[in-house]
């Protein structure tokens, strides 16, 4: 750990620290927490998460399985069902698709299907996003398939902080969770982390910046592109505010709402391809709830139609130069 | 090929020496009656026009292994199910009432209406909710079995599926995971003359797939209840010792040298015999059970056809544990709209 201690009851971590600080603290607290999925065991994950889990807590309650995406959510499901609170691993969210039936169809129908008879409580973490040079299979953002899912729930931290705290919200819902993780910055940038017992609830936007001329809607690796986006905007005058979401599902219409009626002008950035994105169903949202407050188009700013490009990767990724772009059309009306 | 078929009764019923599995006079008696009324509700299904009951697989011929299977199970074990298996809840005790609120989507329906009919889920019986799919469930036994060792429980996961589940990832993922973790599972794979075989599988038997998996895989006369039971008995103390997972092949496709064919037979015949070699059974007994079932089936259509409907805003119950801010506005929106409501707006 390179976490270091600042003041009592706090450290300054990673995201990564974080996570993997959240994962021992839930399973300290609750005996039921098992964590599993390809090298997450003695390897301690492909990125660390799971360091030191299987040491302390053995074999089973943090254990390797074989290389089979839906195998690992499979068995997710039944643990989930009899009772466990199953917390998997996939390695990369590029992965996902081998498990894409067991999570729409089993994990988030259980509830449903079943009348409440039987409920899935579980986790699926998973590193996502671009900026690591990964390429096509270990750079994608594709949320938008599990938002659209009825009974999935989806979670994406941006700072260390919340990182910890919305996991463990995320491992004690009821519900499952998509707890993606923007793997980019999971060693950028280090932040104070409240030791113990530290809970951030689902469903409540963060304000990053508070701002008056523009809102900012964000997520994951996008919310510091942001900031240094409403940074720059804040040397030719403009007040932005910068709005990170924290949940994809459920959303907080309602901080979003009220930042973008104040501001009068909305930028949506996310790094998935633009069509059909999660931008989208914002700026739906917004054309719904507040459109005679707008004062300009809402614009999207995300990645391309194109899959996730190597070599070409800086220009498929939303930059801070894109996104005052993207502001300066907002006030081209 | 057949001569490593697990068999218990001869074609006239009679047990073959030392074969026959030690149950006593009542638990003979009600398999029997669990087979009678899965029979019984084929018949009541037939019955029914698509309006009312718009989708059902009848169990005709196949009833020797759901209910042998699960006659081999401690009531705390659950079952894994693949779709259209009510004769596995029968044996568990479920009430006709409760299938048939289920088959039409009552208001009394556990799952409230959610699901086809055949779709069962019921947690009084330890069945899970099934899935349309034909192998999803598989390593939900596993991961189910997974969990209950790491709790300390004993509970064995018999799940089931037929052999073009065989054919899914799932089964792959399940038995390789379930092997690897030697989980409480038993996987029985209803090999029924249907399937075309030849199009799921290379594989001359079924069974043969257990060996990949380092696990006993193992062929059982599917037309014999009492060798479905041994078999499934055996596999269930072995999950239950910790020994891991079995593999189950229950055949009512069975070779004949090298003829493949469907051996026409009813499971139902053979035990009656060999319930009349045991002095358990005969006609007029057989006939009060049919009667029995037969006139309990009719009543409960009868009482599901009286039912209600599940309540209008139970349509955005359950997606998740509380209501959403988002489906809170939904229910509101449809509240406007509906002819027919009882909900708030």
């Amino acid at each position: 750990m390179t976490a270091t201690e600042t003041r009592p009851g706090v450290k300054v971590m990673t995201m990564i620290e974080a996570i993997s600080d959240a994962l021992r603290t839930e399973m300290k607290n609750d005996d039921r927490v098992v964590v599993f999925g390809e090298d997450v065991g003695p390897k301690g994950g492909v990125f660390g998460a799971t360091a030191g889990l299987h040491e302390e807590f053995g074999e089973t309650r943090c254990f390797d399985t074989p290389l089979s995406e839906c195998g690992i959510v499979g068995a997710g499901v039944g643990m989930a069902v009899y009772g466990m609170r199953p917390v998997a691993e996939i390695q990369f969210l590029d992965f996902i698709y081998p498990a894409f039936d067991q999570i729409v169809s089993e994990a988030a129908k259980m509830r449903y299907r079943s009348g409440g008879e039987y409920t899935c409580p579980m986790v699926i973490r998973s590193p996502y996003g671009g900026g690591i040079r990964g390429g096509h299979y270990h750079s994608q953002s594709s949320e938008a398939y599990f938002c659209h899912t009825p009974g999935l729930k989806v979670v994406i931290p941006s700072t260390p902080a919340d990182a910890k705290g919305l996991l463990i919200s995320s491992i004690r819902d009821e519900d499952p969770v998509m707890f993606l993780e923007p793997k980019k910055i999971y060693r950028h940038g280090k932040g104070e982390v409240p030791l113990g017992e530290h809970t951030v609830p689902l469903g409540r936007a963060r304000i990053a910046r508070a701002g008056t001329d523009v809102t900012l809607l964000a997520y994951g690796a996008m919310v510091p592109v942001c900031e240094a986006a409403a940074d720059a905007a804040a040397e030719q005058g403009r007040s932005v505010e910068v709005v990170d979401l924290r949940t994809l599902v459920p959303l907080d219409e309602q901080t979003i709402v009220e930042s973008v009626k104040k501001t009068g002008r909305c930028v949506v950035v996310y790094e998935a391809p633009k069509t059909c994105g999660y931008g989208a169903e914002l700026a739906a949202i917004l054309a719904e709830k507040c459109i005679e407050y707008l004062e300009g188009p809402v614009v999207r700013v995300a990645g391309f139609d194109t899959p996730f490009p190597y070599t070409l990767e800086h220009l498929y990724m939303p930059d801070e130069k894109r996104v005052l772009a993207g502001i300066d059309k907002t006030f081209a009306w | 090929m057949t001569t490593d078929l697990v068999v218990v009764l001869d074609a006239d019923g009679r047990a073959l020496r030392g074969r026959a599995p030690k149950l006593a006079s009542e638990q003979l008696t009600a398999i029997y009656d669990a087979m009678v009324r899965s029979r019984v509700l084929d018949e009541g299904a037939s019955e029914l026009g698509p309006d009312e009951l718009s989708h059902y697989e009848p169990t005709h011929g196949r009833e020797a292994i759901d209910v042998g299977a699960t006659f081999a199970l401690q009531d705390s074990d659950w079952i894994v199910p693949r779709k259209h298996q009510p004769a596995a809840l029968l044996a568990r005790g479920v009430l006709f009432e409760e299938l048939a609120n289920a088959w039409l989507g009552k208001i009394e329906d556990p799952t409230m209406g959610r699901q086809l009919p055949g779709h069962y889920s019921f947690r009084s019986a330890n069945f899970l909710s099934t899935s349309s799919t034909a192998g999803s469930h598989l390593s939900h036994a596993v991961g189910a079995g997974i969990g209950a060792r790491a709790r300390g429980d004993d509970t064995v996961f018999l799940t089931f599926c037929d052999v073009q589940g065989t054919s899914s990832n799932d089964f792959h993922a399940g038995l390789n995971l379930a092997a690897v973790h030697k989980a409480p599972v038993v996987f029985v794979v209803e090999h029924a003359p249907w399937e075309a075989s030849e199009r799921e599988t290379a594989s001359a038997t079924i069974a043969a797939k257990g060996a990949a998996y380092g696990i006993p895989g193992v062929r059982v006369d599917g037309h014999d209840v009492l060798a479905v039971y041994r078999a499934c008995r055996e596999a269930v103390d072995r999950a239950r010792r910790g020994d891991g997972p079995t593999l189950v092949e229950a055949c009512t496709w069975l070779t004949d040298g090298d003829t493949p064919a469907w051996r026409c037979e009813d499971p139902i015949k053979r035990f009656e015999q060999h319930l009349a070699h045991q002095k358990l059974w005969d006609a007029a007994i057989g006939q009060r059970h049919f009667d029995t079932a037969t006139a309990e089936l009719a009543e409960a259509i009868a009482l599901a056809r009286t039912a209600g409907d599940p309540d209008t805003e139970s349509l955005f119950d359950d997606v998740f544990m509380n209501l959403s801010p988002q489906l809170r506005e939904q229910r509101r929106e449809l509240a406007r709209t509906a002819t027919t409501t009882t909900i708030q707006p």
